[in-house]
């Protein structure tokens, strides 16, 4: 098997044609221990570590983009990222550990689509798009369409995620970001919940997403629970309804970490925690964790 | 075809063969480099005893491959002498017994490193989170906390700035 490194985006996709069945390395910090083990037989290895293009973090009018390339770590605490997108900053800095933040990729995470993925609930909730490179151009997906199953995605042979674009926060939107872990560290979610909501000060949610990890074959988007929030100015027996109806709505496995009726509760409890928290802010706007 | 790269590694350059185009950072610093302070616990990225620095963050050295470390600065344990401004930690994880076996030490103190040059000021919870990718089975941890702690303390002036 070859490592071919590049430097841009370009090449990266002329390679992808050459080597059918190559994948792209970035961080490695999903990749490597699959190769070690020989799950994985590749042709070849494409290192876009270094490449610039997919390292941008930047705004254009109301949509904060942000390059594939980038580590979890410059995201956790990138000053454009923490304002604009405040759920994927507390997810990025959920991710594995120091070590592996600092090599790990956001376009990793997204590639890998765990069903735990801790950033994905975060972009999901934030509305956010992916931004897909093929050789013969660039498409969009929403990000709530590109994850259908566990390490399933919409990504097609001889595309490369390039970038996400979030829609920027807005004076009157907030939000929540919960992970819970068998530790506070290298610990894969049992159940992690995002939050945002667009919410006048006295309360009325204009518009809500709650999206679940952890609790499903893929991210679960708790519709119902957000279309009855969408209807009600929240106080507490609104939220305590409102995650009640998420225990219908997500699908959690018993496995070797948790069982299907602990994460049940979880999602249930983490939705309530976070609306709680929201409230007990009194809509001000500033987002809360 | 032989891949041969060129690795940075405490400040020298290293030409380097390849024995296969993915090893990883770690195998070539024990292997072919002889820079054996750094140590495989898990070969997993869930451990953390490979720890190095990459341009000055720490990283699972068994996740990078040595082609990736190319163009970059790569500092090991080995580069921590007493010439290091970063010696004071290695002294302070002697000084309050932070070591047993030693397995975990190497690793602990690049992690502390990275650590203490982005955040001179830790607490003790910034200290655990900033260990948090380094598994120690012998000490308990308290110990090495303590060493950060103190290693932090020699490093920096008083807030107050008094002398």
């Amino acid at each position: 098997m070859e490592v071919l490194k590049v430097k841009t985006i370009y090449d990266t996709l002329e390679l992808l044609k050459a080597y059918p069945g190559a994948r792209v390395i970035a961080g490695g910090t999903d990749l490597v221990p699959l190769l070690k083990k020989e799950i994985l037989s590749l042709p070849a290895l494409i290192d876009i570590s270094d490449v610039q293009e997919l390292k941008a973090i930047k705004l254009e009018g109301d949509m904060l983009i942000i390059g594939a390339g980038n580590n979890h770590a410059r995201l956790a605490c990138h000053p454009l990222v923490l304002t604009f997108a405040p759920l994927l900053a507390r997810a990025c800095a959920r991710v594995g550990s120091p070590q592996v933040r600092n090599r790990g990729t956001l376009g990793g995470n997204l590639g890998t689509a765990s069903p735990a993925g801790d950033t994905l609930p975060a972009l999901v909730a934030s509305g956010a798009y992916l931004y897909l490179s093929r050789i013969d151009g660039e498409r969009q997906v929403a990000a709530e369409r590109f994850f259908q199953g566990p390490n399933i995605t919409d990504l097609q042979p001889g595309e490369i995620i390039k970038a996400v674009a979030i829609p920027a926060r807005q004076y009157n939107q907030t939000g929540f970001y919960y992970k819970v872990g068998l530790r506070r560290s290298m610990s894969i979610a049992l159940a992690s919940v995002a939050g945002w909501l667009t919410i006048t000060p006295e309360g009325y949610v204009e518009k809500a997403r709650i999206v679940l990890g952890a609790v499903g074959p893929t991210i679960v988007c708790a519709n119902r629970c957000a279309a009855f929030l969408e209807k009600n100015k929240l106080d507490y027996t609104i939220i305590q309804q409102a995650s009640g109806i998420v225990a219908e709505e997500v699908y959690p496995i018993d496995d070797i970490r948790a069982t299907a009726t602990y994460r049940r509760q979880l999602a249930v409890d983490l939705v309530f925690k976070g609306l709680e928290a929201i409230l007990k802010s009194r809509f001000k706007g500033a987002y809360v964790y | 075809m032989e891949q041969t790269v060129i690795l940075k590694v405490n400040n020298r350059e290293y030409f380097v063969t390849l024995p296969y185009p993915e090893v990883t950072l770690l195998e070539v610093l024990r292997q072919q480099l002889g820079l054996t302070g750094t140590k495989e616990g898990c070969g997993e990225g869930n451990c953390g005893a490979c720890t190095v620095l990459m341009d000055g963050r720490a990283v699972n050295s068994c996740l990078v491959l040595a082609v990736q470390a190319a163009g970059h600065e790569i500092t090991t344990i080995e580069g921590i002498t007493p010439a290091s401004p970063w010696y004071a930690i290695q002294q302070a994880f002697v000084k309050h017994g932070a070591i047993q076996c030693g397995y975990c030490t190497p690793g602990m103190v690049m992690a502390a490193i990275d650590l203490l040059s982005h955040n001179p000021r830790p607490t003790r919870a910034d200290i655990r989170a900033g260990l948090s990718g380094n598994l120690c089975r012998c000490t308990g941890y308290m110990k090495i906390v303590d060493a950060v702690a103190a290693a932090a303390s020699a490093l920096t002036l008083p807030a107050d700035d008094s002398f």
